[in-house]
């Protein structure tokens, strides 16, 4: 019972094999991917391997019987690592070649050691069908686990020709039998369909499994790329707000600062003025009233642009920033709350500058947050200190704000930095969280530790920045 | 432990308290601090400058029914001390404190309390004592010269 000529339909075969995987990889431009290649390479050597069939006695036996053997089995196993990949399970390298080596030298004993052909033909159908039935086994999974129907068309049809060759298999058992593929009956025939059969399903299936994942990606890219934004826009309120609160929080103790110098300009100006009515001072001390009042007027002006600085709506900005100026800025910003809780800065000495990249006020808001819970931390320590140290090292820039208070609890520490965890009776919690967020953003990391007992202990936070490449410390 | 003597001007000016004594200013910002000093001068009257309580205390003693100031520049001398501003928000004891010991040294003492504190916040520091005026920094001359000068005729 012959429909076709078996060797006319291995040389479309071959051409189809040959020309279909081209296609896809063309098509595919953009996907690219060892995957890919290891699918589509794949598929070039069944289309040669093929072709090497069709030529039967045309050409040297190993060239229509072994060689084409070698390429229809690594082809499969190629397929068979793309779609393992996929899954994430990869089969490793050395195992695969040191299998098809021993099945190489197995087949090879078969044909030229026993010379029993019949059986080499089983013995090598056998393994083809059980790559083929894995490889459909492989793509069902995917089929499943993306609910892709492409895939699923790819494990049909693989399905087919594993078990096409499975009938070949059992057919040589019984019948006896070919040898020669080409020479078969019916079971031949069944194969070399089905083989057509996957070399065009096989690979349009394979374009719309790809073209389907990365449309996937896409979306997954964009929803990604939305929801950063989204949780960067809210990141910014949050601080926003945090910046506010503290600000909040600052503004009775700004006020009270900005009223020193007022004091003095109007004191200042009122003596004068009586000065003036009563002819009791001179020009030169008149002078000297005016000149207190100049400066007490630049000392407020210098107060408001601290506050101001402090509170521009910030979109994040990336710039050099020093931060040496930060800290001391921030110092000046908390000086009065400081002051009235008796609370001293220590700074360590340090050389230049020391810059990192971002944004100043985020930066600053860290800095802040990190002064005010160690001056609320100092309130009943005896000795009350906060120690500010910044340091290079190794490309990063460590900036370490510690304080003489008590120290964090180790539920404190555990917790500290989770929302809403404070162990103040005010305070939202989110300081220690925001600035670890900011941190981050900055490619930073902050650690809450606390320092030896026997070093005094107290709480350190310790901030850790990339320090800015151009410069030379 | 600041301490200084505005230059001693006894002439006279309209409406001038002329008192051999002599007015303490107890407030850390030495601008503030020296103002009030040439606003005292207009009147005739000296002061003495203090940046904190603890040091004003230690300058003055009891001298029979009074008190008198040590001033340690120049020529050591004791004046009465006839007066005194104080600054609420001082390092050390606060100026309620301090309001509180000059009280308890001398219960005639004319004081005045001046604090850049709202009262709501100036309510942490307790109460000073009853018939002492507290000025919101910045205050008018006007109402200091009421509240002092007051108590000093």
């Amino acid at each position: 019972m012959t429909f076709f000529d078996v060797r006319t339909a291995f040389l479309i075969l071959g051409l189809l094999y040959l020309l279909l995987p081209t296609v896809a990889w063309i098509v595919l431009a953009r996907q690219r991917s060892l995957q890919v290649a290891l699918w589509c390479g794949g598929g070039l050597l069944v289309g040669a391997g093929s072709i090497l069939v069709g030529l039967y006695n045309s050409i040297p036996e190993w060239a229509y019987i072994t060689l084409p053997a070698v390429m229809f089995r690594v082809s499969f196993l190629a397929r068979i690592q793309s779609l393992r990949m996929d899954l994430g399970i990869p089969w490793p390298c050395p195992w695969m070649v040191l299998a098809e080596m021993a099945i190489f030298l197995t087949f090879t004993g078969i044909h030229y050691g026993l010379q029993d052909h019949v059986l080499r033909a089983q013995f090598n159908s056998s393994v083809i069908a059980g790559l083929l039935l894995h490889l459909a086994m492989l793509a069902w999974r995917i089929g499943r686990d993306e609910q892709s129907p492409s895939a699923k068309w790819i494990s049909y049809v693989y399905g087919l020709v594993g078990t096409a060759m499975v009938f070949r298999v059992l057919s040589l058992t019984n019948g006896g039998g070919n040898s020669n593929v080409l020479n078969e009956g019916f079971s031949a025939q069944l194969l070399v369909l089905s083989l057509l059969l996957s070399s065009v399903i096989g690979h349009f299936g394979y374009v719309g499994l790809a073209l389907d994942r990365s449309m996937r990606r896409e979306l997954k890219m964009t929803a990604d790329r939305a929801r950063d934004e989204e949780n960067r826009r809210l990141g910014a309120q949050i601080a926003q707000l945090d910046r506010q609160r503290s600000l909040g929080e600052l503004s009775a103790s700004l006020g009270h600062e900005l009223n020193q110098p007022l004091t003095a300009i109007l004191t200042n100006a009122q003596v004068a003025k009586r000065g003036l009515q009563s002819g009791r001072f001179d020009t030169a001390q008149h002078t000297e009233f005016l000149d207190k009042i100049v400066h007490n007027t630049q000392r407020a002006s210098q107060i408001i642009e601290r506050i101001r600085s402090f509170i521009r709506p910030s979109t994040s900005r990336s710039e050099p920033v020093d931060l040496n100026i930060i800290v001391r800025e921030v110092a000046e910003l908390v000086a009065d709350d400081a002051h009235r809780s008796k609370v001293r800065f220590v700074f360590s000495a340090n050389t230049g500058q020391m810059l990192v990249t971002g944004d100043s006020i985020q930066l600053s808001q860290i800095v802040l947050n990190a002064f005010r819970n160690a001056i609320e931390a100092l309130k009943q320590a005896r000795q009350r200190e906060i120690q500010v140290s910044c340091r290079y090292s190794n490309e990063r820039i460590i900036l370490s704000i510690r304080d003489t208070g008590p120290g964090l609890t180790p539920e404190a520490l555990d917790q500290a930095g989770t929302p809403f965890f404070t162990t103040k009776s005010t305070g939202l919690g989110m300081g220690i969280s925001i600035s670890r967020s900011i941190a981050l953003q900055h490619g930073g990391t902050l650690n809450l530790t606390n320092a030896d007992a026997q070093d005094g202990g107290g709480a350190i936070v310790e901030l850790n920045f990339p320090a800015l490449s151009e410069v030379n410390l | 432990m600041n301490q200084s003597v505005q230059p001693v001007q006894q002439q006279a000016i309209a409406g001038a308290i002329t008192t051999p004594g002599i007015v303490a200013i107890v407030d850390d910002d030495p601008y503030i601090s020296c103002a009030l000093g040439m606003w005292l001068e207009l009147y005739g009257l000296r002061a003495t400058h203090h940046t904190s309580g603890e040091s004003l205390l230690q300058a003055i003693h009891q001298e029979e029914d009074r008190l008198v100031v040590h001033i340690a520049v120049g020529n050591d001398v004791e004046l009465p001390l006839i007066g005194a501003i104080l600054d609420l928000n001082l390092p050390g004891i606060t100026g309620i404190e301090l309001a509180h010991a000059l009280r308890g040294l001398a219960p005639e003492l004319p004081l005045t309390i001046i604090t850049a504190l709202h009262d709501d916040e100036r309510a942490r520091y307790g109460n000073p004592p009853p018939d002492i005026c507290c000025l919101k920094k910045p205050f008018d001359l006007g109402a200091l010269e009421d509240a002092l000068f007051q108590l000093l005729q």
